[in-house]
């Protein structure tokens, strides 16, 4: 009986109850959202960091390297010689996957790694084929998608020092394969061959063979003097890629991370205490960790958001209160009127309450399908936004 | 005929000789025995030396000629006296806090001991002539450094000077000082005869020109500590510039490596009979005022004459050494040093290292390995946590009870059905709670808890005994596991590595649980988990440079105790108190 | 309905947990391609590795050696499909030195790739002005000197036929004691034929004078011959050029035997028979041989070698 008449009251004038239920909605879709996001937010940070046992790099902010590992962030923190992966494989303790990403193609991160990477995440390809020889690229899903490329095309690596004379060029990257849709960072990233990338870095090169284009070069202590014009091959094809070749001692080629998946606890520890205190300085580090820490410092974000809305709600609690008691003033007439009709004072009551019982559960149904659907919506942009 | 014409003969061929000696040598030849005496007076803000000096250094330096009478002259001693003053302000070299030079004056001139007849030929070394030098010092004296190059720049025979050190008027400090060798005192060091007080002043190291070596043979390696004062080093390793007096801290740094190789290449040392490999642990230069030379010091200029350079080899060993040769191959750059090695928990013996016996020989037994005895432990030590299981009585009482109330509906007597429809349900409810009772995981008891914490305390605290990672994680996992075994593995680790760099041996001696209580367990009791609070100290000791710090620690924390898969483990661990109960530091006999 | 709830719920995260069982199964075998049954694929990028690893694996292994017979492995240049086979391997086990040029350009994966020379990387030999080598490639420059025919010195092949067992080991340490016992039997016959190649040469190490080609470094070293290289192919008629500088050669030299790779045609073996120079044949087995095995033709080798220093030693 009062459910009706509160209901009708309600909608004799549809324009103030929405008006109310909006107020409501608006106040407290915000903290429901920012609550649910940053649920949402630690839980994407931290499953990409405990699928990641270890990181290793070189010494600097733990956060920037576990982030850079993680998410390929552009700038990483420094290098660590390549050497660092053989000492892992060759302790017996964990298996290396190398991680060289410092450049860009059409705006997504190139990583530079080998095929362990692919084991290690267990990313197999949706369609075309695997990594197979120097100048190959394999695009995750996302990247694939935004750039528009598919298996067969090339793809050129963003030009990434415009002061650098010496010629380290754009590479045309053969794209080979695109591999499945993971939802994590892997999705936004181009994969090529560790010595791809270093070809890329411009510590490997190919070039025209001097002897072969210009016979009569003169030969000196410190190689070929010619006046030929030695062209730089920015694509690698089946016909140059023997001219390619590195310059220096290859066990000091960098990484920018280096992530090891250790046998087990016991070699997971051992690997970890062989980089406590080391000469070279080279950190490793365990990313849950790391990460949890980050996720800490959120933790007064979120506080200064709790108290922010808890104010707004007071506030909007007090404003609605004010609403209603003016609002039953105005409508004392109506209440005697109901009172000489027989209804008794307590049926009156229960109206009411009724009312603002449905005004206010409208407003949170309304709050809480939008900030909950948004964010599970945003989902995506979160992830991105945890990188 | 008595002995006197034998005597003229003798003492006018002696004369004769003499003459022609002197008239012979060259100035830069010349190169006599020189003995001084000095007695160092060290107040607030000077230095004074009042140096006695034998009329023969005149007679030698300045090539003075007795008389017919083989008499030197009082007034020609006298003028040529005053003449050394110059010689004595610019070969005696008096140098303050800094380990710079300080400029001094010749105060007076102390003739009183000479004859007025002069003094005879033969007694030239029967007297002496007093010098006082001043030298004003720039702030509070803290250390006086002596040297002396009376015998010239490149001595064939040793000017050789004996110093006491004053500090009102009490000896403090005595030294023999040679050429190119150097004296530092400091100036608050205890009076000489109250042995005990330098001891503790200087732990040992008393004295600042001497090599100290400490060889310590422990279960996982033979360690090498050597002290000596930097320009001892520098006469047969230079690194530095004898003009430039200083050693900068970029110089420090630039010939570290190098000394290191220099002591590890010359120290060869066979454990059970295998070369071992040196390692540098540390290689640090200190001023005069460190005299615990425990941490590096931080990086500062040094003075050549009064700084010490320590070094520290390691050699490590697979398995307690039970027979260590030592030999020191760089003879004669250091010609002789003493060493005290210290076996294990054995008394300190001595060994003088020296060309002719180059080679220290130990032999013994290594003492039983905490570490190794804990890889074992004993089963029944830790029992597995109390069985849930279902008494057979619960059993009984509910299947008659089930059984009554079915008979009950089948019966049509209203009397016994009854008894049968009551009785049969009150007796399976019976058993049902007796179930419940005993099914209801029961807390682990004060004694049986106790026993699990002691041993697993124990075992923690046993793997700090192993020196190796592996050995370490994998005596640490016999009492401790989850997240909580790599965090105090890693722990463990690092303090290790600091251990090592800082190159000392650290041992806990003795791990004694004060008291531990059981804690009322958070949500549902269970026999196979358990919290306690436990307050406990740990004794531990730091040797090195022959002596020992002990510290005695006091520790309170919350465990979290387990049954696991592999049997009982501490899980979880948060500290409450940390307190120092004690340290002191005294000298190994 | 309710009732039903918690009887229900077991069920439900056993299936929950089933499922996401098997397509973690599902997943691994589609994600990374391996086969997974059957034995353990062994892939290699040099013939005689293929043999250390049959020799060493036995049925345990599939051991698998893709270069075609007619071409030289450290030259060839798999196709895509090659490496893909490779990549699936799982295990890939390289000769290092240099060898396989193509091991340079491919991806392959580093958990499960292994280079067998590195228990000897300090007795690898490195040839100056290699790089200009006419038959040479203009590959990496910092490894490019490299001479990658170790396996000619006998106690280097013993060194990498037991990094292919260790690393075998590793892939089955169940059948840790049958590896081992594999490769102790491998490991004596390599001896005993580098200490019967050491008796025939013995002191007349100067015997050896030339190569017919710069492929023997390891084995002259081994050996302590001082073999000068010349770069002559078996079945092509040296030019009177070539033939004039080995006279000069032998002018300087009393040494009268010469290795080559493989039978002379008959115009060289009388040009040299006239000079007097006996030829061991020595082959480099760097592929399969049409018969025989690694074993087998290096026993033939030394057999060519003492018939050329029977020859020798009876004029």
């Amino acid at each position: 009986m009062a459910l009706r008449l509160a209901w009708a009251y309600l909608r004799s004038s549809p324009g103030r109850t929405l008006i109310l239920v909006l107020c409501i909605a608006a106040t407290l879709t915000l903290p429901i959202a920012g609550a649910r996001f940053f649920v949402v937010l630690e839980r994407e940070m931290l499953a990409r960091a405990d699928g990641t046992p270890v990181v290793i790099g070189s010494p600097g902010s733990p956060a920037d390297l576990v982030l850079h590992a993680l998410y390929f962030a552009p700038s990483p923190p420094g290098e660590l010689p390549v050497s660092a992966a053989d000492e892992v494989r060759d302790s017996g303790l964990a298996r290396p996957v190398p991680v060289y990403a410092r450049f860009t193609a059409g705006g997504r991160p190139i990583v530079g790694t080998t095929l362990d990477y692919f084991d290690f995440r267990n990313i197999g390809l949706d369609r075309g084929a695997q990594l197979a020889r120097l100048g190959d690229c394999v695009l995750g899903w996302e990247a694939a998608r935004r750039l528009g490329v598919e298996p067969g095309d090339t793809l050129a690596s963003d030009p990434h020092d415009i002061f650098d004379l010496g010629g380290t060029f754009p590479i045309r990257l053969r794209v080979r394969g695109v591999l499945q849709r993971t939802r994590s960072p892997d999705d936004h990233a181009v994969f090529v061959d560790l010595s791809t990338a270093w070809i890329i870095a411009g510590i490997g090169h190919g070039h025209d063979d001097i002897a072969e284009i210009d016979p009569d070069a003169e030969r000196t202590d410190q190689g070929y003097r010619s006046g030929a014009q030695v062209r730089t091959h920015t694509m690698i094809t089946d016909e140059n890629i023997e001219s390619f070749h590195f310059h220096g001692d290859p066990d000091t080629f960098p990484l920018t991370a280096l992530i090891a998946v250790p046998n087990d606890d016991r070699a997971r520890a051992l690997l970890l205490a062989r980089f406590v205190s080391r000469a070279d300085g080279l950190q490793a580090l365990r990313p849950s960790l790391v990460v949890a820490d980050l996720v800490e410092m959120l933790v007064p974000v979120r506080r200064a958001l709790g108290g922010y809305s808890a104010v707004t709600a007071g506030v909007a609690l007090a404003l609605f209160w004010m609403i209603v008691a003016l609002t039953l003033r105005l409508r004392r007439s109506e209440f005697e009127t109901l009172h000489d009709l027989g209804c008794p004072r307590s049926t009156t009551a229960a109206i009411i309450a009724c009312e603002i019982a449905m005004v206010l559960g409208l407003g949170l149904l309304i709050a809480g399908v939008v900030s909950l659907g948004g964010v599970e919506l945003s989902r995506g942009w979160i992830r991105t936004m945890a990188a | 005929m008595g002995p006197a014409p034998t005597q003229a003969i003798a003492r006018g061929l002696l004369a004769l000789l003499t003459a022609i000696a002197l008239a012979l040598a060259s100035p830069a030849g010349a190169h006599p025995i020189s003995l001084t005496e000095a007695r160092v007076h060290i107040a607030d803000d000077e230095i004074v030396v009042e140096l006695d000096v034998m009329p023969e250094d005149l007679v030698m330096y300045y090539w003075m000629r007795p008389d017919e009478r083989f008499l030197f002259r009082r007034d020609a001693l006298a003028q040529q006296a005053e003449v050394h003053r110059h010689f004595l302000l610019r070969y005696l070299h008096v140098r303050g806090s800094d380990g710079a030079r300080l400029d001094g004056t010749v105060e007076s001139i102390d003739l009183r001991d000479l004859p007025e007849e002069g003094v005879h030929f033969e007694d030239l070394m029967a007297h002496t002539i007093g010098f006082t030098l001043r030298y004003p010092h720039p702030g509070p004296v803290e250390f006086v450094t002596l040297s002396q190059n009376f015998d010239g720049d490149d001595p064939a025979i040793p000017a050789e000077m004996t110093a006491t050190f004053f500090r009102d008027g009490v000896a403090i400090d005595r030294a023999f000082i040679t050429h190119s060798g150097a004296h530092t005192t400091p100036a608050d060091a205890p009076p000489i005869d109250d042995e005990q007080a330098r001891e503790r002043s200087f732990f040992g190291v008393t004295n600042y020109s001497a090599v100290y070596s400490y060889i310590y043979i422990q279960p996982g390696e033979v360690r090498h500590e050597m002290l000596l004062p930097l320009l001892t080093m520098n006469s047969f390793f230079p690194v530095v510039d004898r003009e430039a007096e200083r050693m900068t801290v970029d110089r420090q740094r630039e010939v570290r490596a190098r000394v290191g190789e220099y002591f590890a290449t010359n120290t060869r040392v066979l454990i059970d009979g295998e070369p071992a490999e040196a390692r540098v642990d540390r290689v640090d230069f200190f001023g005069p005022e460190i005299r615990d030379f425990h941490t590096s010091p931080p990086e500062r200029e040094v003075s050549l004459y009064n700084a010490r350079v320590g070094v520290i080899l390691s050699f490590p060993a697979a398995s307690p050494p039970e027979r260590v040769e030592v030999e020191w191959l760089a003879f004669p750059d250091l010609p002789y040093f003493r060493s005290n090695i210290y076996a294990y928990d054995e008394d300190r013996r001595s060994f003088a290292f020296n060309p002719i016996h180059p080679e220290f020989v130990w032999e013994g037994s290594a003492p039983d390995d905490p570490a190794r005895a804990a890889l074992s432990p004993a089963p029944d030590a830790v029992p597995p946590p109390a069985r849930r299981s279902v008494p057979p009585a619960a059993i009984f009482f509910m299947a008659v009870g089930a059984a009554f109330a079915l008979l009950g509906l089948k019966i049509d007597k209203s009397g016994p059905r009854a008894a049968f429809l009551v009785g049969g349900p009150i007796a399976f409810a019976c058993g049902g709670a007796l179930w419940l009772y005993t099914a209801s995981p029961k807390p682990i008891d004060e004694d049986h808890a106790d026993l699990v914490f002691t041993r697993l305390h124990t075992l923690m605290y046993d793997a700090l005994a192993n020196r190796d990672d592996e050995a370490v994680y994998d005596a640490l996992a016999l009492g401790v596991s989850d997240q909580l075994l790599e965090d105090l593995f890693l722990g463990v680790v690092s303090n290790l590595r600091m251990m090592s760099e800082a190159g000392g041996t650290r041992r806990i001696d003795r791990v004694e649980i004060l008291k531990s209580e059981l804690l009322s367990p958070e949500g549902r009791a269970s026999p196979d988990r358990f919290a306690c609070r436990s307050e406990w100290t740990v004794e531990g000791t730091l040797e090195h440079w022959g002596h020992i710090h002990t510290l005695k620690n006091r520790y309170r924390a919350r465990f979290q105790i387990r049954h696991t898969d592999e049997g009982w483990r501490i899980t979880g661990f948060d500290p409450i108190a940390e307190e120092q109960v004690e340290v002191h530091s005294r000298l190994r006999r | 309905m309710f009732a039903n709830l918690p009887a229900a719920r077991p069920a439900v995260f056993l299936a929950l947990a089933a499922a996401l069982l098997l397509g973690a199964c599902a997943e691994r075998d589609d994600a990374n391609g391996r086969e997974s049954s059957g034995p353990h694929s062994v892939y290699t990028d040099a013939y005689h590795l293929h043999y250390f690893a049959e020799r060493i694996g036995g049925d345990k292994i599939r051991a698998a050696f893709p270069a075609p017979d007619g071409l030289n492995p450290s030259r060839w240049r798999p196709g895509d499909d090659i490496i893909e086979r490779y990549q699936n391997a799982d295990l890939i086990l390289r000769s290092g030195a240099s060898y396989a040029i193509w091991t340079r350009f491919a991806s392959l994966p580093l958990a499960r790739t292994h280079d067998t020379s590195r228990a000897y990387a300090d007795r690898i030999i490195v040839i100056e002005n290699a790089i200009t080598h006419s038959h040479g490639p203009d590959g990496m420059h910092s490894h490019d000197g490299e001479s990658p025919y170790t396996w000619l010195d006998p106690t280097l092949a013993i060194k990498q036929a037991r990094a292919v067992k260790t690393v075998l080991i590793g892939l089955l340490p169940e059948s840790e004691a049958e590896l081992r016992a594999r490769f102790e039997s491998l490991e004596t016959e390599l001896s005993d034929l580098d200490r019967e190649i050491a008796s025939i040469v013995g002191d007349r190490a100067d015997a050896v004078f030339a190569t017919s080609h710069p492929v023997y470094h390891y084995f002259v070293r081994r050996y302590g011959l001082d073999a000068v290289d010349f770069h002559w192919e078996p079945d092509e008629m040296p030019d009177a050029e070539e033939w004039a500088a080995l006279d000069r050669l032998l002018d300087e030299r009393s040494g009268r035997i010469m290795l080559w790779e493989d039978e002379v045609i008959p115009e060289i073996a009388s040009a040299l028979g006239e000079r007097g120079v006996i030829v061991a044949v020595v082959r480099i087995i760097d592929r399969r041989p049409p018969s025989g095995d690694f074993m087998s033709i290096m026993r033939e080798n030394a057999d060519s070698l003492r018939n050329a220093y029977d020859t020798l030693g009876s004029r």
